[in-house]
């Protein structure tokens, strides 16, 4: 757990947001529904992690270890997206190294829900959807 | 006291709370729907309700979602429950999800254009964006009947081709 990663999360690293149930997207036709970016209510946070210079299996396994595991669940899927498709919509990606190095936080969303959708739409268009191979 | 519904399928939803309007009005819900004769179609609609069920009874916990959403409760069903009754005919099936706060979402994607609607109580938010640029929320004061604002962008972008 001895990785470096830069302080701040710059426009070009790729982020993941893991997803451990199929209401977020259709796998059929790689639709990532919006609610999969929407952030938690209370914190307005929506939590991802920084996958630059990761292997697939390390990626799967960060998500499985330190998302899914605790839970008692599985990582369904994930949704990549480059990090400027996120500051792009006004929002910040915040490095948390709470549990895991790689972890941060987007924040910065509004207070009104529908602006919130909205955001979440515009970072879906440029995300995709990456299905489990090993569920 | 506990209240068990019965679904469509076959299996039970509990709540714990006691007997309210709200609980009295999802079990004369429940009635209705499977009163339905199988031979007659709904469409879209009875499988969207479907769907409704489906979301409340495995979205009924806090952190369904992995990430501490709110539960989804009979009352945000209901919500979206009367929305559903109230949308035009002749416009695409809506996917259904919970949003993270609890409420639930009707989604419709086509042609490059999506459009998203929750369900609160007398209020829908929504959001949508229609082709690449064309960019649109807000909220909608909402008792059983649709908006013109959500109408004319269902109709536009969400018309179904007969």
């Amino acid at each position: 757990m001895s990785e470096r990663l830069p302080d701040i999360v710059t426009g070009k690293e790729n982020v993941v947001r893991y997803l451990l149930e199929n209401s977020k997207f259709t796998a059929s036709t790689g639709n990532i529904r919006h609610q999969a970016f929407l952030p938690r209510p209370d914190t307005l946070q929506t939590s991802v992690y920084r996958i630059n210079g990761c292997t697939e299996p390390k990626i799967w396994n960060i998500g499985q270890e330190y998302v899914a595991g605790p839970q008692r669940k599985e990582v369904l899927a994930r949704v990549d997206v480059v990090a400027s498709a996120i500051i792009s919509v006004g929002l910040t990606i915040n490095p948390d190294t709470d549990p895991h190095p790689r972890h941060a936080n987007i924040e910065g969303w509004p207070a009104d829900k529908s602006a919130r959708k909205l955001k979440a739409q515009e970072i879906c268009r440029k995300a995709s959807l990456c299905i489990n191979p090993n569920p | 006291m506990s209240v068990e519904f019965l679904k469509g399928n076959g299996q039970s939803l509990k709540t714990s709370r006691g007997l309210s309007e709200t609980d009295e009005e999802l079990s004369r819900r429940e009635s209705a729907f499977d009163s339905y004769p199988k031979s007659f179609s709904r469409g879209w609609k009875q499988r969207a309700q479907s769907e409704l069920y489906d979301i409340l009874r495995e979205c009924s916990k806090k952190n369904w979602d992995g990430y501490d959403a709110e539960p989804v409760t009979p009352e945000s069903f209901l919500l979206a429950d009367n929305f559903l009754d109230c949308l035009p005919e002749g416009i695409l099936a809506p996917e259904i999800a919970p949003d993270p706060d609890g409420y639930i979402s009707f989604d419709w994607e086509n042609e490059g254009s999506s459009f998203s609607v929750s369900a609160h109580e007398q209020l829908l938010i929504f959001a949508g964006i229609f082709g690449d640029t064309n960019k649109h929320h807000g909220e909608e004061r909402f008792i059983n009947q649709i908006p013109d604002t959500i109408s004319f962008f269902l109709t536009k972008y969400f018309k179904q081709l007969l």
